[in-house]
């Protein structure tokens, strides 16, 4: 069964990342967490078809995070979610290889997204 | 704190009781609504500014004085504050504030600071007072295109002194939700702060409910 990651401290921005994904892709599984520790706890070995994670979280930021989904499962393909639009934070996403989405969601951002992610 | 309050609890039993979904809606709007306007400063500052998880709580003047004042220099310092009131679907008080110190090594990165100076001068007043326009009016803007409706920012005015002379020390309830911003140098740490009028809160869940089923 194919699942999606889905980390956000915000319940609203996991809803609605999840509605979105669960309209475009009906037939996977969402796994959500509130926080980078949580997410590696509940995604456990199985490697997901892709990640979506917030930048801005409590606990573990979201490039942390990145990085530590990416040692875990090879090639995951990771989009960070966030409001920060700052230069500097596109260009540490960039150099991890983490693809850079801009808050507030929207439909044809996560199309985009799962797009690249040859998904 | 309200934020925590059941979700069962009908929203409107209560005029300070807001259910945890609209807490969290009301601090991820102020999170998306401060994105644009960091990049702008950080641009214009050639540096990252980092941003705290927005907090949110049902609080008063006074505790705020507290809360916030304690974090900058110990409280006892004075700080610098560029403030103005905002009207809308809701209305309150926006501001941004930073110890004296820290305004220094803000806007000395945009104006020559004389590196004696221990307050700010006309000059770093105006740099403060320009940077918490584009902080502050482009977070409210933000929040208005999110919302659909139209919040009227006043021109933001610069005042300095205690914190509490600065916030204020009132103790009637105002929403508020913090945002700590920094310098990624650390030299420079500061807070945005926004105080909602809890006359308005029934206008703003209004509001949130627009902006959620336009997301």
């Amino acid at each position: 069964m194919t699942s999606i990651l889905v980390v956000d401290d915000s319940r609203l921005a996991r809803n609605m990342v999840s509605s979105v994904i669960a309209s475009l892709r009906p037939d996977w599984t969402i796994v959500t967490a509130a926080s980078g520790e949580e997410a590696l706890e509940v995604i456990g070995d199985t490697a997901p078809a892709a990640a979506i994670v917030d930048y801005n979280m409590p606990g573990m930021d979201g490039l942390a995070l990145a990085e530590r989904l990416k040692e875990r499962f090879l090639g995951l393909h990771i989009g960070l979610l966030t409001a920060n639009v700052q230069d500097t934070l596109k260009r540490k996403a960039e150099a991890l290889g983490v693809r850079f989405i801009a808050k507030p969601i929207t439909s044809d951002k996560i199309r985009e997204f799962l797009a690249a992610a040859g998904q | 704190m309200a934020a925590s309050a059941s979700p069962a609890a009908p929203p409107s039993a209560d005029p300070l009781r807001l259910d945890a979904d609209e807490a969290d809606a009301i601090a991820e709007l102020f999170n998306i609504g401060m994105g644009e306007p960091a990049a702008a400063l950080s641009s214009m500052l050639g540096e990252e500014v980092q941003l705290s998880v927005p907090s949110f709580a049902v609080s008063t003047r006074a505790s705020i004085t507290q809360e916030v004042g304690g974090d900058l220099d110990g409280g006892l310092a004075p700080v610098c504050a560029v403030r103005g009131a905002f009207t809308g679907p809701f209305t309150g008080e926006a501001m941004l504030i930073f110890p004296e110190r820290g305004t220094l090594a803000l806007v000395g990165r945009l104006v020559p600071v004389d590196p004696a100076a221990e307050a700010p001068g006309e000059m770093e007043q105006d740099a403060l007072t320009e940077i918490g326009n584009i902080i502050l009016n482009g977070c409210l803007a933000s929040l208005s295109n999110l919302i659909g409706g139209e919040i009227a920012g006043t021109v933001p005015g610069y005042g300095a002194g205690a914190p509490e002379a600065v916030i204020g020390s009132a103790t009637d309830p105002v929403l508020f939700v913090r945002i700590d911003m920094a310098l990624a140098a650390g030299d420079a740490r500061g807070h945005a702060l926004f105080l909602l009028d809890i006359a308005s809160l029934d206008a703003f869940r209004e509001a949130i409910r627009r902006a959620l089923a336009g997301l």
